[in-house]
């Protein structure tokens, strides 16, 4: 076992053009094969504190990156994602490697991860306490997830919640944070010793960029986190930073509407996911200035217990 | 005259926390929001009550304390339908 940091770029392209570079996050373990060169330097760059292994049987996921063949390996060559023997993205320009690495790696988990409870939220911890942070897209979450890692808070996931569905903690994965368009600007200056992949203009979601976790947040990849708080962030231009107390029912369903497998998971579900909104409290939060953003975070801190939430079961077997 | 009881056979989760409570139907696996007045209509069955239409809003008027008018029939009879809908109550007898 290995941090990518001590590999060779040489080394880590050969890993991937050979029988594949088995990357660790979190509780996974990717077998990742690639051509791509482009690939083989994000990972180098982004993913430099994370460990690889040498030698494992199984990995949960393999991965595996080529190029289109024939005439599109040399004219606008397009890049195609496997996961085993299904594609299930469209092939995209080359030159989008890294962003299809981490979509790929998205998707690979919250679609094949169903004994967590995964949810599309953003998700830090700072002293023992866990944070998570739906939102949807365009909504800010990513800025101020990477505001707050950059401020002390540890990262544990930019885009997945993923929740143990026995003791309902929040399981981190410390990988990079995706921001896009005007928000890279935002986090070079106010985070300027963050590192950052180069900006790559994208069809579908403009100019992105992923900012590298922390050392510390991967080194301590494996510590659980119980979640006390849910907080749905919105970025309003010109308003003054503003939590919101939000009601736990309705809190319920649109977390659960945000969820990879909620649906999937049955009663299962139903009931961890009671147990996260049972166990936090819940605010909406707006928000136009980063730094003032912050300082609500690390100020704000309140009692959440478990006060009602109580599953009653109803039940009408017999005959009537 | 039809008469009303929880659904058979299937067990109907409530979480509630004052605000609003969300259902789970064990059968299909569908989640419901129900806010702190439709929430007490589904406990009038909690119990394996059974109930026509009449004693339906008997109870439902004395439990959110309002009259038992044409008005409360007519918004509490929809909810009623709505619930048989949802699967969370039936039709019995």
């Amino acid at each position: 076992m290995k941090q990518i940091g001590e590999l060779s770029n040489l080394e880590i392209r050969g890993r991937l053009r050979g029988e594949g570079l088995v990357l660790g996050a979190g509780p996974y373990l990717m077998r990742i094969k690639s051509e791509i060169d482009l690939i083989a330097e994000g990972i180098g760059l982004l993913y430099e504190h994370h460990v690889c292994y040498d030698d494992v049987g199984f990995c949960d996921f393999n991965l595996n990156f080529t190029v289109s063949g024939g005439l599109r390996r040399w004219y606008k060559p397009k890049m195609r994602f496997y996961f085993g023997c299904e594609e299930p993205f469209l092939p995209l320009p080359a030159h989008q490697a890294m962003p299809l690495f981490e979509w790929a790696i998205n998707w690979s988990m919250a679609n094949h991860s169903h004994q967590y409870l995964v949810i599309h939220a953003a998700c830090l911890e700072k002293e023992g306490k866990g944070l998570v942070m739906p939102a949807p897209p365009g909504s800010g979450k990513s800025t101020l997830c990477a505001g707050l890692a950059s401020r002390g808070w540890r990262l544990l996931s930019d885009e997945l919640a993923i929740i143990d569905m026995v003791d309902g903690e929040l399981v981190g994965l410390a990988r990079p944070i995706s921001l896009k368009g005007r928000s890279i600007d935002v986090i070079k200056d106010f985070a300027p010793d963050s590192v950052f992949s180069a900006g790559v203009m994208t069809e579908t979601k403009g100019l992105v960029a992923h900012v590298k976790p922390s050392s510390e947040s991967v080194e301590r990849v494996g510590e659980k986190v119980l979640p006390t708080k849910i907080v749905f962030p919105r970025w309003v231009e010109g308003v003054e930073s503003k939590l919101t107390k939000r009601e736990k029912g309705k809190t319920f369903l649109e977390i659960a509407e945000n969820s990879f497998n909620y649906s999937m998971l049955g009663r299962d579900g139903f009931e961890a996911m009671g147990r996260l909104i049972g166990g936090c409290s819940c605010y909406d939060f707006e928000y136009s200035d980063l730094a003032d953003a912050v300082r609500v975070f690390d100020g704000f801190d309140e009692d959440t217990g478990f006060a009602g939430g109580e599953i009653e079961v109803y039940q009408n077997g017999g005959e009537l | 005259m039809e008469y009303y009881a929880l659904i058979k056979k299937v067990d109907i989760l409530i979480q509630d926390w004052g605000d609003g409570s969300v259902v789970f139907h064990g059968g299909s696996g569908n989640t419901h929001f129900l806010n702190e007045v439709t929430v007490k209509v589904l406990n009038l069955f909690k119990d394996g009550a059974v109930m026509n239409e009449a004693d339906f809003f008997e109870a439902i008027a004395d439990e959110l304390d309002v009259s038992n008018d044409n008005d409360l029939e007519v918004m509490m009879g929809s909810l009623l339908q709505s619930f048989c809908h949802l699967e969370l109550i039936e039709r019995v007898r």
